[in-house]
């Protein structure tokens, strides 16, 4: 390691336990930290080039460097993050219910695990990886899931009549959470001419994108159901658009949304809504934009606002 | 080893402020229940001895403040800045609570003790009893003092909620006290008749009685009829023979002192009334209206800061935070009760149109809102 690598490596340390990003994701820091430094590099520039950090280099490079040491700390967070996740935060039981060829749970996760390794290489996959990976390592999916078939109303009633899912509440968190993980291989395989060439995450796609998208993925996740891999892809339509587009679809862009700027153990002000109630709140207002189904979120809300969440 | 930080002059100087503070507002609380003390053993007809602590305390309570607000009002006028010590920082409260108490109650109290005479009690004649009654009830405006302490006391975490629920508090609490201390006075002063109205009536009318018939009391017999047959007789002498005593020299001696008894000449006849009733009405009507006072600032502190706090202050200081930090989306709890005030139309028109709208904005530009700030680092820039 070079010089400048190890001063790189000593000052994005120190931004990377910065007290202030306690409690986010190595996503969510990363996403953080590379913001910080774009905005505020006409401020940092002087001190960073100066004899104690990085003298006689110009400043693209030691963004290059900063950069590059960020992802370094981001990586060597991921890898146990993501074993972490799968181990013991998803059961894969539920493909056995869902699958026509038996393939082992176990060789799922593994198979899930090198496909989530390669999305993180590719930038904006990495980026809408944050929401799933937020989503699935806390208990988000699992609480509302179970509060939906206490209620047994519009999503239980979509998840069980329309899908026709006959799996256990706990199995159905696991898809969804399953689906959750799949969803950023639409940017994995989006091209040129889907992706805007600032390289801005696709927001919402087209069907006969996610067509293409799902024959892509299947041939990565070839032991996963195709069921599940065409929900994680369906979840980036439009519900407008796609009336018929799974229930399971509609709660992975609800969550993974909902998860992106998740803070767990966030401080609620007084006179203020609680997190979850008010993320809600403003998606019914914005469920055109994202393509949400506007009664699940209606639903979603009731249950926030029930549990003060 | 890590060498502690050296204390420079602002510091020490600080220090030395907030413990000064710290004193004042100790003297504060104990003058308050000085006070009441003193009123309660007025009430209870404890001994001389003890009320003559009290005295004492009390002197010493108004001195103590009368130096202090003598000690700001020097600092005000160096820094040029008195009329804002006297009108924006209260101190005119200092003063009223300070140097009028001093110079017409405790202070002549206290000389007329130390001296031997007999503050207002010494009088002749019993309508100097007004006086004492106008004087006593000054000792109400330490309650002023209260006002002090409010400003001090961090009962409220918003700044804006502090500043108005003590602005009430000071406004109802200053309007009760001095309404009661200048009715009180005005009262006091004028002929209308009430409790020790009446009593003062009976002994200047059992002095006068005495004035056209001294046979009344002719002997110790006479005397003794004519004494027991009046509630504020003390004592009745001729000369210095004493002709009727209610009490013995032992009750009197710990029970009563100089203010509790005043004398009246009839005749040749020496008559000592007793003042203890008149003083124990008095003290009545101060313990009223201090722990009435009492009662309304606990209920506005109470009652009041978190209604403030829940139709004022939270929803604003939600709102500024939506507005000023990117990744601040919660929306503001608006009760039904109150969703038609002005404040919480504005927090509908934030959480319906301005969080929507900065969720989208945010979106469109692919990326989080920072938790950061150069602020957080600025120890990492310094090395």
């Amino acid at each position: 390691m070079s010089a400048e690598q190890q001063k790189a490596a000593a000052f994005v340390g120190r931004l990377w336990n910065n007290p202030s990003l306690a409690g986010l994701s190595p996503l969510q820091k990363e996403e953080q930290l590379q913001q910080f430094l774009e905005v505020n590099g006409p401020t940092l520039k002087p001190t960073l080039s100066s004899p104690s950090f990085f003298p006689n280099l110009p400043w693209p490079r030691i963004r290059e460097f900063l950069n590059q040491a960020l992802a370094d700390y981001a990586n060597e967070a991921l890898a146990p993050l993501y074993e972490a996740i799968l181990e013991k935060k998803v059961n894969f039981s539920f493909i056995q219910h869902l699958s026509h060829q038996s393939a082992m749970p176990s060789s799922v996760q593994a198979q899930l695990g090198e496909f989530m390794k390669k999305m993180s290489t590719h930038p904006t996959a990495r980026k809408e990886l944050t929401g799933p990976l937020m989503g699935v390592g806390t208990d988000v999916v699992d609480l509302y899931i179970e509060r939906i078939f206490q209620r047994q109303k519009y999503v239980s009633f979509e998840i069980r009549k329309v899908q026709r899912l006959k799996i256990s509440p706990n199995e159905v968190a696991d898809l969804v959470k399953t689906t959750m993980l799949i969803r950023p291989s639409i940017q994995m395989f989006s091209s040129a001419e889907q992706s805007p060439s600032s390289g801005r995450n696709l927001l919402l796609i087209s069907s006969a994108f996610a067509s293409k998208v799902i024959e892509e993925a299947k041939k990565s996740l070839s032991l996963m159901p195709e069921s599940v891999v065409k929900s994680g892809v369906n979840s980036a339509l439009s519900f407008q658009d796609n009336p018929y587009m799974e229930s399971t679809a509609r709660l992975a862009a609800i969550f993974s949304h909902r998860c992106r700027n998740l803070k767990p153990g966030m401080k609620v002000d007084r006179g203020a809504e609680s997190s979850d109630k008010s993320w809600f709140s403003v998606a019914r207002k914005n469920y055109k934009f994202y393509g949400f189904d506007l009664d699940m979120l209606v639903e979603l809300h009731g249950i926030a606002a029930e549990n003060g969440w | 080893m890590v060498s502690p930080r050296k204390m420079d002059g602002n510091d020490m100087k600080g220090r030395f402020r907030n413990l000064i503070e710290s004193v004042v507002t100790t003297a504060i609380i104990l003058v308050l229940i000085q006070t009441i003390a003193e009123d309660v053993l007025v009430m209870s007809g404890a001994s001389w001895l003890i009320r003559r602590i009290f005295l004492y305390t009390g002197f010493a309570f108004d001195l103590f403040f009368t130096v202090e607000f003598l000690i700001r009002s020097w600092d005000a006028i160096i820094r040029r800045a008195f009329g804002h010590y006297l009108f924006r920082e209260n101190g005119w409260v200092d003063f009223i609570a300070s140097v009028p108490l001093l110079i017409f109650t405790s202070g002549p109290e206290v000389l007329a003790l130390s001296t031997g005479a007999v503050f207002a009690g010494s009088g002749a004649v019993l309508g100097l009893l007004k006086v004492v009654k106008a004087v006593r009830m000054a000792r109400v405006l330490r309650l002023l003092r209260l006002l002090k302490i409010f400003r001090r006391i961090r009962f409220a975490e918003s700044v804006m909620v502090q500043r108005h629920t003590v602005r009430i508090v000071t406004t109802a609490a200053a309007t009760l006290i001095f309404s009661a201390t200048v009715i009180g006075t005005v009262f006091a002063v004028t002929d209308y008749t009430g409790t020790d109205e009446a009593w003062r009536s009976e002994g200047e009318a059992a002095a006068v009685s005495l004035e056209k018939r001294p046979d009344l009391a002719a002997g110790p017999d006479a005397a003794q009829l004519w004494g027991e047959s009046r509630p504020s007789v003390l004592l009745v002498k001729d000369d210095d023979w004493t002709l009727y005593a209610r009490n013995d020299d032992a009750v009197l001696a710990r029970y009563f002192g100089p203010s509790d008894f005043t004398i009246r000449s009839a005749g040749s006849y020496s008559i000592w009334f007793d003042l203890r009733p008149a003083a124990v009405a008095q003290s009545k009507l101060n313990l009223t209206i201090f722990l009435s006072t009492l009662a309304v600032v606990l209920v506005i502190m109470v009652t009041y800061s978190p209604h403030f706090a829940i139709t004022v202050s939270d929803p604003v200081n939600v709102m500024a935070r939506g507005l000023k930090e990117k990744s601040y989306n919660l929306e503001v709890s608006i009760p039904p009760d109150y969703a038609e005030d002005g404040l919480f139309r504005l927090a509908a028109a934030y959480n319906d149109e301005f969080l929507p709208l900065k969720e989208r904005s945010t979106t469109e530009e692919q990326g989080s809102a920072l938790d950061i700030s150069l602020d957080d680092i600025s120890d990492l820039l310094k090395t």
